[in-house]
């Protein structure tokens, strides 16, 4: 793994250059709230990113996505794939959705491959930075990952002082740095080490220790609990926590007809919609909203950790920031390894 | 604070006992300068409410949760109308519910709290000062100036005192409004635009809208048991849904404008779906204009139970001759 | 973030306003009927949707026909107190007096949505209208307000 260090004022032209052969995708301020948009201008860009209100799974995974159109206006049906993505640079991602990223890759990379995912993944480079400060409800630590880490970016950027020290992690990352090398300069003594030192600073900020240990297990047992009517209670049934979730994955399809022509598309589903297990027969599996709670809290905390070995949640705290009635996510793992056997 | 919260408990905890099934009430959140909507089912478990300046959750929808049980829920002056219309409606049966009214002096806009307030400050105590909460952390005290700190739709409340209430607990609560604060003022900013300008501006808060229906689900006066944007109907006939499930900007403009529409003249002002929006879409801006307009046109002429838009009058404004 | 072509159509010389007309099946209907048998002309820009009555008219159909590619919207029905199901037109009335305001509060031009009282003898009222509002519109140019991008 090689480093290299990127100077404060170069950054921007950087990323310029990078405009010219890739879309660049980087934190953008609207109304005091940050999205991850295209940018025609890097002035636009907000260089010390907070927390998104969206994850930047949008970008692999968008809220709403074509899959194919068709016209039978000649009196045969053609059928047109809407398979494309640009090239592009995903810029200013932290550490817990990086990971993100990984826990979306175990669901939509697995066979048959989402070719989709797959060819926006391809063709996209992902730029990480590490966290200057921890928001009150992050707590990514609990997952092992660390907010000064890069892994699964293609290059990451920590800032010390006037410097970025620049990990480059991938060939990929590789490349784009070989090509763009007149930016960057050799790494010094000290900025590692000044980098490992801000990691020690930010776990100080953490407001609450979280422990997944035995988590899945333990949930396992606890299904027809007591706990998840209780918990729903105060649940308004709303997508946001799915919504803002980076690893929240699931997406209904359906066609948009008119006339002769229309499209099959995919869009965010949330599984706390009255309709999201509905069958055309009228009868819900999950009509009651503790039932759909329930299911969210054990996809989330179970059900990937079982399927795909990797665990569903990575800490972000966006659900626990957005929630309108305060469902606090590291609360019921709290209160959950304390219930049961 | 302390002392109201002190009231509220022996309350809750004496109305449980008498035959109330399930009290609704706020407990302390899980953050800093944060509560949540609490159900309390048995007596003991009343120790557990709370009321301060961060109470902001409107609680009256989670009734229609409990049709046919005894109720009680705490309400503030800005929840209270939320009852009645859902009463006129006859989503609630009235003679279920006791409604326990607290006077307020106003709900703290908790990000300009948070702006303050050091990340490890662990609120203890808040007290009510007059112009200002004094609120007590373990990292010291905080002074809140109500004018800077109040939610906006406080500085404009004159309905802070509960009325209708079967309980009233503690004592009068002073004005909260800031009398020189126009209240309709973000609408005549927007209403000042030129067509284009007003166009880029809702293109952009539109723009955002993830479409989660946080807003619908807290509305108390969004009640309809199948809502026109959720009609269940098989894949092959979502051609005939009014929205696509799927985000985009018109379909976005469709279900604001209609719910906004749906609720005119039922809307009882309680701005919950402005603070639950993840992306800040300035929804009272619509509920206000409606508001307005409804007033300058109709003002006077009978409503119907359901509000203004399902009564009419031989004397109403006519612009289409 | 989903990409989406922004399609702004252009102001042209060959360019056509699309009008959806809501007209009630009693008066305005039949006003507009009579322009047909006595050959009053008017431009043919308009389509006319036929409904009982004129509050059958949900602002959702108006919003609707706008996404799908209306450049204005009619709606026309009885005078009011002539309504034949007697209070109809004063809902509409009440109901659209209100909506054309919200529609002008995000941004659309008060021209694209008229309502008017068209009886079943006015057909020359009816041509008048129908003239008007395809001026108006030409002027303004095809609606881009929540038209839906395919």
């Amino acid at each position: 793994m090689d480093s290299k260090l990127l100077r404060r004022e170069k950054l921007l032209p950087f990323l310029d250059r990078l405009r010219e052969g890739f879309l660049l995708v980087a934190p953008v301020e609207e109304d005091a709230l940050l999205f991850y948009r295209p940018v025609e201008s890097v002035a636009e860009i907000r260089l010390n990113p907070g927390r998104s209100v969206v994850p930047p799974k949008e970008w692999f995974f968008p809220q709403a996505e074509s899959l194919y159109r068709y016209n039978t206006e000649s009196g045969r049906l053609v059928l047109e794939e809407t398979l494309a993505a640009a090239p592009a640079v995903l810029f200013g991602i932290h550490p817990c959705d990086l990971r993100s990223f990984a826990v979306l890759d175990a669901v939509f990379l697995q066979e048959p491959v989402d070719r989709y995912y797959a060819l926006r993944r391809e063709r996209t480079v992902i730029i990480g930075i590490s966290c200057s400060a921890v928001c009150p409800e992050c707590f990514c630590t609990a997952y092992g990952i660390s907010p000064v880490e890069g892994t699964g970016a293609d290059i990451h950027l920590s800032e010390v002082g006037a410097v970025y020290m620049v990990e480059v992690l991938t060939r990929r990352g590789k490349e784009l740095v070989a090509r763009c090398q007149e930016f960057f300069e050799d790494n010094v003594a000290g900025v590692a080490e000044a980098k490992e030192a801000r990691k020690e600073t930010l776990s100080g900020q953490f407001t609450v220790q979280v422990t997944v240990d035995g988590l899945p297990a333990r949930l396992g047992h606890l299904f027809d609990h007591p706990y998840w009517e209780e918990l729903s209670r105060r649940c308004l049934g709303c997508g946001i926590c799915t919504y803002v979730c980076p690893t929240c994955h699931c997406f209904d399809i359906t066609d948009v007809c008119r006339g002769f022509e229309g499209k099959r598309f995919r869009c965010w589903d949330a599984c706390l919609f009255r309709d999201y297990t509905l069958h055309t027969s009228g009868h819900n599996p999950r009509h009651a909203l503790y039932q759909r709670l329930r299911n969210r809290f054990f996809h989330k905390l179970k059900y990937n950790h079982d399927r795909y070995a990797i665990e569903g949640c990575v800490g972000c705290g966006r659900c626990v920031a957005l929630c309108p009635v305060n469902i606090d996510i590291r609360e019921v793992i709290a209160t959950v390894r304390g219930l049961g056997e | 604070m302390r002392e109201m919260a002190g009231i509220l408990q022996q309350e809750a905890a004496r109305l449980l006992e008498e035959g109330v099934e399930v009290f609704i009430g706020y407990a302390a959140g899980s953050g800093q300068a944060l509560a949540r909507p609490f159900f309390a089912t048995r007596p003991e478990e009343a120790a557990n409410l709370v009321f301060n300046p961060f109470c902001v959750h409107n609680l009256v929808k989670y009734l229609l949760r409990y049709p046919d049980r005894k109720t009680a829920v705490v309400v503030k002056g800005c929840d209270g109308g939320a009852v009645n219309r859902l009463v006129e409606e006859r989503h609630l049966d009235r003679a279920k519910i006791t409604l326990v009214g607290i006077p307020c002096s106003g709900m703290l806009e908790r990000e300009r709290v948070l702006a303050e307030l050091p990340p490890a400050a662990k609120v203890e105590a808040v007290e009510d000062r007059g112009s200002a909460y004094a609120v007590y952390t373990t990292r010291g005290e905080y002074l809140f100036e109500k004018k800077e700190h109040l939610m906006a739709k406080c500085l404009a409340c004159v309905r802070n005192n509960p009325t209708g209430v079967d309980l009233l607990l503690g004592k009068e609560a002073m004005p909260v409004a800031d009398p020189e604060r126009d209240p309709l003022e973000g609408v005549r900013k927007i209403e000042a635009l030129p067509a284009a300008e007003k166009a880029a501006f809702w293109d952009r808060v539109f723009g955002r809208c993830i479409r989660c229906y946080a807003c619908r689900e807290v509305c108390p006066a969004c009640s309809c048991i199948e809502c026109a944007f959720e009609q269940a109907v098989p894949g092959w006939q979502q051609g005939a849904m009014w929205v696509e499930k799927a985000k985009n900007l018109p379909d976005s403009y469709h279900y604001h404008l209609i719910r906004a529409f749906h609720v005119a003249g039922r809307c009882t002002s309680c701005a919950e779906c402005e603070r639950v929006c993840p992306v800040r879409v300035p929804l009272m801006l619509l509920n206000q204009k409606l508001a307005k307009e409804i007033e300058a046109l109709f003002r006077g002429a009978p409503a119907g139970a359901c509000g203004p838009l399902c009564a009419y009058s031989p004397e109403d404004p006519d612009q289409f001759s | 973030m989903s990409v989406e072509e922004n399609v702004v159509l252009e102001k042209d010389a060959a360019w056509e306003p699309r009008i959806v007309a809501f007209f009630c099946n009693w008066c305005s209907y039949a006003g507009a009927d009579l322009a047909g048998v006595i050959r009053l002309k008017y431009p043919a820009n308009i389509r006319i949707i036929r409904i009982p009555c004129s509050s059958r008219v949900n602002p959702q159909f108006i919003l609707r026909a706008f996404q799908r590619g209306a450049d204005g919207v009619l709606v026309a029905g009885c005078h009011p107190g002539d309504c034949h199901y007697v209070t109809g037109n004063y809902f509409t009335r009440r109901r659209l007096t209100l909506f054309k305001r919200l529609l002008e509060f995000v941004g659309f031009e008060p021209e694209r949505l008229k309502v008017r009282w068209i009886s079943a003898a006015e057909a020359g009222r009816f041509a008048e209208t129908v003239k008007e509002m395809v001026e108006e519109i030409k002027y303004l140019g095809p609606n881009q307000r929540v038209r839906e991008i395919k």
